[in-house]
């Protein structure tokens, strides 16, 4: 007998395709509006507590965020790319629809515990759970209510789809009614009561306005809907909707009058901009806008109930969707909002594309200065609006600000904030014009740079500096030989140095000049070319480099180890300090040896070609060995006989340090020009700090010589920092001095060996630079023409000097180096002489061609469809 | 071959009473067109041409200065060379086709030899002169004639003539923009190929006698635009790459131009198809000649005025003293105060007939009977809308390149590229407030009043700042700062990037976009 036939289980019926559908493009949305919340709240809350004690929530909530946009895009390609028959497209959809909700379930508890965790969990040491709680307030709510709305969203998702407008069953609320009725009479006085204690007994002030308009509005509702329910004996169904909608919605609008009173009362707070959005008050804006969102949502609930009435009625159907256009607006609204915030606060940077500034304003020498802030820098920009700079001041502060949040920029225009410069001239001084102030005149006017905490007494010793607005912006007329005018901004050199200034204390580095050896006289001014390489050094000037390093806050010595070269000195006008071997004297027979000062920051050498002294270099061997610093600057300095180079005995020295001075020089290979001048740039391979910082400087030097890296003693380790670019000025080492009476011959006969090639390849290492433990000891140079007079003066771009004085700070004990910015200038532009005459020509053309253009192409256009 | 009109028997041969017409006899009597006027209109384009030619003929054989100067003669060449176009596109002569080809193939190939010809300033120096010229003309002349030419293997020539040079021309232009470390390239000879090339695939692609045929060619083109797109991108993306401004920005823009003619020729989705129908409707009513023709004369004045103040300042003056006009000179181009309140009048006229005329002819309902959406409907009216008012900018661009090669010195042009960007971002705001206002009324009037108040309304944002003494750092300083578009001309014409202060124009473009789909959905709530 064969058993019965088991009947398979049927599964449920699936909901009708566009009813699946319909709910499938909500949860699309749905998921769409989370996602991208949710991973705008992710950005806030990095940029709000970059250094917070739970910096993996951002990440959480990042992660949540693009889970449902995840979840988002699946719906969409089920929704718009999948094809497939209807009946599979169905099934697919209410499968998401489960696996959907379990995900917003388990997203949503996530963010119950996230939201716990961001509101309660205190920062480190005794800091007030309160203070924690009330600044996070904002954040920890929002996450809160997005996680009711993915459990209660995930809840409704486990139920199939059901009609949208079908009934609300209220069955419940009206066998509630005779209660509700006594509840809201109840309500209703002791609201009132609680209103009348409140402003004649306890007489609670204005701040407290909305809160008791509330109160007074919310007791005249629960009395007008009880005493609007006594007259109903038997309620029906659609009282009971109308009772819910009307109750409920006014209650929502109570609550949202309330909360922009509240708005209008925390103002300050409300509308204080990002710095107060961040500050401990923040929270007094999150409750307003959640306020404000809950009784949005009241309002929206309420009508909600009634959507079983609106096919029949009109009015009703289109309050109902108007409504909810209304409320999804506000919610569009609030997330634009949102994200514009965020947005301005995290990207506040200003790119320049025009020509002449590159694409970033900020130098990278800024950059590093800024990132090492240890305290808070406060910038007052004193300047009129209208001033041709202050746009420009504008942009650089800006970006300046972008890179460091210790760094906080004031605007104070002095003609129409008069107070507030008032009181900023009583605390600094310095601001307050030197003498009457003219109409025009520009004292008195500058940006202000205050290092520290800002004082609140009139005396105190916070540092602090002003930068005139003259020094800021400078106009070089066109020169005599068709030159064109330029516009000079100086804002970056200048806010830049200051601030390092007063970061460094204030203390101005004093930096001794070795003369007396042949080095550049430190006191020449004239601009003179350095012609035949055997020209000693001391012909030449470097005045104008002393003169860029006093204006960048050194003190500059020189000193000398000669006793003949300081009598010499004496007599002139430049004032050298001995510090050479001296002798006893009556009392003290003993002689003294020859010492570098003990406040010297540096010692530099400009090119010493003649013998120094022993004592001189023992003088500066104890120097380096007592933690001194070192730049030291060869070049190609040749005997009368042109047979060798002259050396100064510091060759010898330096290569205790790990610097191998040969007595190579390099040669460009080229047919035609200048076979000394060689362009380098940093090293691109080295791990040095100072040769990575030089990448993209471009030098050129000129009779330079070859300097290796080489083993040095101890700790220290040299490292080649600039290399010539073959690529630009191929150049090959030689140590003949004799092929300089023919430079080109001595080419030909390499290249006729077949050597030449090979040999120009390879770059050839003209500096390097000497490190301990990562700390910079020593820099020395091939060439020390760049730095002449000559050299500092053609270089239109800063370059030299910028290297030079990078090399410098690469000295101090910092692992962050300071390459000074560079000025930046704009050109003028003119028409060439025979265009400017015929500029008639120049206008008429264009608009000719363009309306024969037009106008033939309409014609075309017409022919084309007339046919 | 039109119909002439109908052959009825003469009245008398007829038995008919007085009031009964007269019956027409099937078939019609077909003749040929007689283009007589076009051929007067070519005669007399042909007679200007020559004499626009004497002055430049006279001094190479060694004549007499002529009485007309060098000026009228380009007058009269460019207008002759414009009535000799019209004959080209109306006469379908077998004769004047051949002539008229054979014009355009010589113009193109002596475009393609002076590109590769040596010259006293490097191969290819007298291509910006001769050579771009040239192949405009013979763009034009071949667009004329294969689109009237009836055999077939001559017609398929020429289009394919079209279609190589195109496709030369972009791929160069792509390609050597890509590979060249020059970064000259693409701001100078590059962008032209990029976009006469465009204009040849797109002759190209239109002549095509399949679909097939013009799929494949926008296929192709959508390609070498993601090439572009995503070469641009990567190049720009790489460390301590210069490329993106103004080579980056470039590429990257024809990329998305190229990208969006292949969508536009290759996707049939309800979007693409009525953002298409919504663009070259504009150019099927008067109004966006009017516009554009305005636009052409502003703009004109203003470079007018600006040349004056260049002549200046470069000593074209002499009652004056030269005074340095620093740069960026185009700042004191673009920005006028006149210009402002033209865009005031221009956004309304462009933006006040997209949804109010269609709801008072009726045209919406029939519209959304089809199976499109009212999203569909207002993103591919206000992206239709949007293009046009970007193209109302470009004879503003087109004035500064003449200044560019006529006046024969560089000026600063990149702030041009954050001005545009920051149009891209300024524009779509104002375009969907328009778009948004015009759904809300029948009346076109009152809808242009409205975006009318808009406009002014973004212009308080910047004249409030100043009337209420605020000053920067002031919370609403900011705030009236982020919103005011001035400020953000301004602040680009400088040269100046701040890409926060778009954000507010693009979310406000996204709210107005929204606003107006649930105006017209309202329309199924009653």
């Amino acid at each position: 007998m064969a058993s019965p036939a088991v009947q398979p289980t049927s599964a449920p019926p699936l909901a009708p395709l566009p009813m699946q559908r319909s709910a499938a493009r909500m949860i699309f949305s749905g998921l769409l509006w989370g996602g991208a919340l949710l991973i705008v709240l992710s950005l806030w809350l990095g940029y709000k507590n970059p250094e917070g004690s739970t910096p993996v929530i951002p990440w959480l909530v990042a992660a949540l965020g693009i889970a449902s946009l995840g979840l988002a895009i699946w719906h969409a390609f089920t929704l718009w790319l999948l094809k497939a028959p209807p009946e599979r497209t169905a099934a697919a959809l209410a499968g998401q629809r489960r696996a959907t909700a379990f995900a917003l379930l388990a997203g949503g508890a996530a963010m119950v515990v996230l939201a716990a965790v961001l509101a309660f969990a205190a920062q480190t040491g005794d800091v007030d759970r309160l203070a924690t709680f009330k600044a996070n307030f904002g954040e920890s709510a929002g996450l809160f209510l997005l996680a009711l709305v993915a459990l209660g969203a995930g809840l409704v998702l486990l139920n199939p789809p059901r009609d949208e407008n079908a009934a609300v069953n209220l069955t419940p609320v009206r066998d509630l009614f005779p209660v509700i009725r006594i509840g809201l009479f109840v309500l209703g006085v002791a609201a009132i009561g609680t209103f009348i204690a409140l402003v004649f007994i306890k007489k609670v002030g204005g701040d407290n306005f909305p809160e008791l308009s509330g109160l007074l509005l919310f007791s005249m509702l629960c009395l007008a809907v009880g005493l609007w329910l006594t007259t109903i004996p038997v309620p029906d169904s659609f009282t009971t909707r109308i009772f819910v909608l009307g109750f409920g919605g006014s209650i929502g609008l109570i609550l949202f009058i309330v909360a922009i009173g509240r708005a209008y009362v925390w103002r300050s707070h409300v509308f204080g901009g990002i710095a107060t959005w961040q500050g401990p008050n923040a929270w007094q804006l999150w409750l307003c806008v959640y306020l404000q969102v809950f009784a949005l949502a009241l309002m929206f609930g309420s009508l909600l109930l009634a959507r079983s009435d609106i096919r029949g009625n009109v009015v009703l159907r289109r309050v109902l969707f108007g409504y909810a256009a209304v409320v999804e607006g506000l919610l569009l609204f609030e997330m634009l909002v949102v994200a514009n915030i965020v947005f301005y606060a995290m990207v506040p940077n200003t790119f320049d594309w025009s020509d002449n500034r590159g694409l970033q304003a900020l130098s990278e020498s800024s950059r590093n200065l800024l990132r090492e802030l240890k305290q808070p820098a406060h910038v007052y920009v004193l300047m009129s609006q209208n001033s041709v700079s202050y746009n420009e001041v504008r942009n650089l502060l800006e970006n300046m600000r972008a890179e460091s949040d210790k760094l906080d920029v004031t605007y104070i225009a002095p003609d129409r904030m008069t107070i507030d410069y008032e009181s900023l001239a009583r605390k600094f001084p310095q601001i307050l014009p030197a003498g009457n102030l003219m109409r025009g005149d520009e004292s008195g006017r500058g940006i202000l740079i205050v290092y520290g905490a800002m004082p609140t007494e009139e005396k105190h010793n916070v540092p602090y500096t002003f930068i005139q607005e003259k020094k800021i912006y400078d106009t070089l007329p066109g020169g005599m030989q068709g030159g064109k005018a330029k516009r000079v901004f100086k804002g970056e050199v200048e806010v830049a140095r200051e601030l390092n200034f007063l970061v460094h204390g204030k203390e101005k580095r004093k930096v001794y000049f070795l003369q007396g050896d042949d080095e550049l006289d430190i006191a020449i001014t004239d601009t003179v070319r350095r012609i035949d390489p055997r020209d000693e050094m001391s012909l030449f000037g470097a005045a104008m480099l002393v003169d860029k390093l006093k204006k960048d806050n050194y003190e500059v010595q020189g000193m000398t180890f000669s006793k003949t070269f300081a009598a010499e000195g004496k007599k002139g006008k430049s004032d050298i300090l001995f510090v050479g071997e001296k002798e006893g004297d009556k009392k003290d027979a003993e002689k003294k040896p020859a010492a570098v000062p003990k406040d010297a920051y540096a010692v530099i050498v400009l090119g010493a070609s003649n013998t120094i002294p022993p004592a001189g270099l023992d003088a500066l061997g104890k120097y380096m060995d007592s933690g001194g610093r070192m730049l030291v600057l060869f070049d190609m300095v040749l005997t009368n006989d042109v047979k060798s180079m002259k050396f100064s005995g510091l060759e010898g020295f330096v290569k205790k340090y790990g610097i191998e001075s040969t007595d190579e020089f390099a040669i460009h290979v080229v047919d035609r020009g200048d076979p000394f001048s060689i362009i380098a740039a940093g090293a691109p391979e080295s791990e040095n700090t100072l040769a990575k910082q030089l990448r993209r400087s471009a030098v050129r030097f000129r009779t330079v010589r070859v300097i290796r890296p080489a083993a040095g003693a101890g700790r220290l380790k040299g490292a080649a920092v600039m290399l010539s670019i073959p690529k630009f000025t191929p150049a090959v080492a030689e140590k003949d001095t004799s092929v300089l009476k023919d430079p080109l011959r001595f080419l030909v006969d390499l290249q006729d060996q077949g050597v030449l090639i090979e040999r120009m390849r390879a770059p050839l290492p003209l500096a390097v630079g000497v490190s301990e433990d990562d700390k910079g000891r020593m820099v020395v140079f091939g060439d020390t023409d760049f730095v002449s007079n000559l050299g500092l003066a053609q270089d239109r771009s800063g370059e030299n000097y910028s290297l030079f004085v990078s090399a410098l700070e690469w000295l101090a004990d910092r692992d962050a180096t300071f390459v000074g910015p560079r000025p930046k200038e704009t050109g003028s532009f003119t028409l060439p002489p025979a265009a400017a005459l015929e500029s008639t020509r120049i206008h008429v053309v264009p608009m000719w061609l363009m309306l024969l253009t037009i106008i033939g192409s309409g014609i075309g256009i017409w022919l084309v469809r007339r046919r | 071959m039109p119909s002439s009109r109908a052959i009825k028997p003469r009245r008398e041969d007829t038995l008919l009473t007085g009031w009964e017409s007269v019956p027409e006899t099937a078939p019609s009597i077909m003749r040929e067109d007689r283009p007589t006027a076009a051929r007067v209109v070519a005669m007399i384009g042909a007679f200007l041409i020559l004499i626009g030619l004497i002055p430049i003929v006279a001094p190479l054989m060694k004549l007499p200065a002529t009485v007309i100067g060098t000026g009228w003669s380009f007058f009269l060449i460019t207008t002759g060379l414009m009535l000799v176009f019209f004959h080209a596109f109306v006469d379908q002569d077998r004769i004047f086709r051949r002539l008229y080809s054979g014009m355009g193939l010589i113009a193109i190939a002596v475009a393609v030899l002076v590109r590769f010809l040596p010259s006293a300033s490097g191969v290819g120096g007298w291509f910006p002169v001769i050579g771009l010229p040239a192949l405009a003309l013979g763009l034009i002349l071949l667009i004329a004639t294969a689109r009237q030419e009836p055999e077939k293997g001559w017609r398929t020539f020429l289009v394919n003539v079209l279609g190589a040079v195109g496709a030369a021309m972009i791929l160069a232009g792509v390609g050597v923009g890509l590979s060249s470390r020059v970064s000259g390239f693409l701001p100078g000879e590059g962008v032209v190929h990029l976009i006469l090339g465009l204009f040849f695939i797109g002759a190209f692609i239109g002549l095509q006698d399949t679909e097939k045929g013009s799929y494949y060619a926008g296929l192709a083109l959508g390609g070498v635009g993601l090439i572009a797109f995503a070469g641009g991108v990567i190049r720009s993306a790489l460390p301590e790459s210069a490329f993106l401004v103004p080579s980056g920005l470039i590429l990257i823009g024809m990329g998305i131009v190229y990208l969006a003619t292949c969508a536009a020729v290759c996707v049939d989705w309800p979007i693409v198809v009525l953002t298409r129908r919504e663009l070259a409707s504009n150019f099927y009513s008067p109004i966006a000649y009017l516009l554009l023709v305005g636009m052409v004369l502003l703009g004109w004045y203003m470079f007018w005025q600006f040349m004056s103040t260049l002549a200046r300042a470069s000593g074209g003056d002499p009652r004056m003293p030269p005074q340095p006009l620093f740069e960026p000179i185009v700042a004191q181009y673009v920005f006028e105060l006149f210009l402002v309140i033209v865009q005031m009048f221009i956004v309304p006229a462009i933006t006040m007939r997209l949804l109010a005329e269609e709801q008072r002819t009726g045209t919406l309902e029939v519209l959304l009977t089809a199976p499109v959406t009212e999203t569909t409907v207002v993103i591919s009216k206000f992206l239709g809308a949007w293009m046009f008012y970007l193209l109302t900018w470009v004879p503003w661009w087109l004035n500064l390149v003449a200044l560019r090669y006529m006046g024969g010195e560089a000026f600063d042009y990149r702030p041009l590229l954050t001005f545009n960007v920051a149009m891209l971002a300024v524009g779509a705001g104002f375009i969907s407030m328009g778009l948004f206002f015009s759904s809300l009324t029948r009346n076109q009037i009152i809808a242009a009043v409205l975006t009318f108040v808009g406009m002014i309304g973004h212009l308080a944002a910047y004249i409030m700042k100043f009337r209420a003494q605020l000053s920067p750092g002031d919370f609403w300083y900011e705030v009236l700062t982020y919103g005011s578009f001035l400020d953000l001309w301004m602040n680009t014409l400088e040269g100046s990037f701040a890409p926060r202060f778009l954000l507010f124009h693009i979310s406000a473009t996204v709210f107005f976009l929204f606003a107006t789909v649930k105006v017209l959905e309202a329309r199924k709530w009653k």
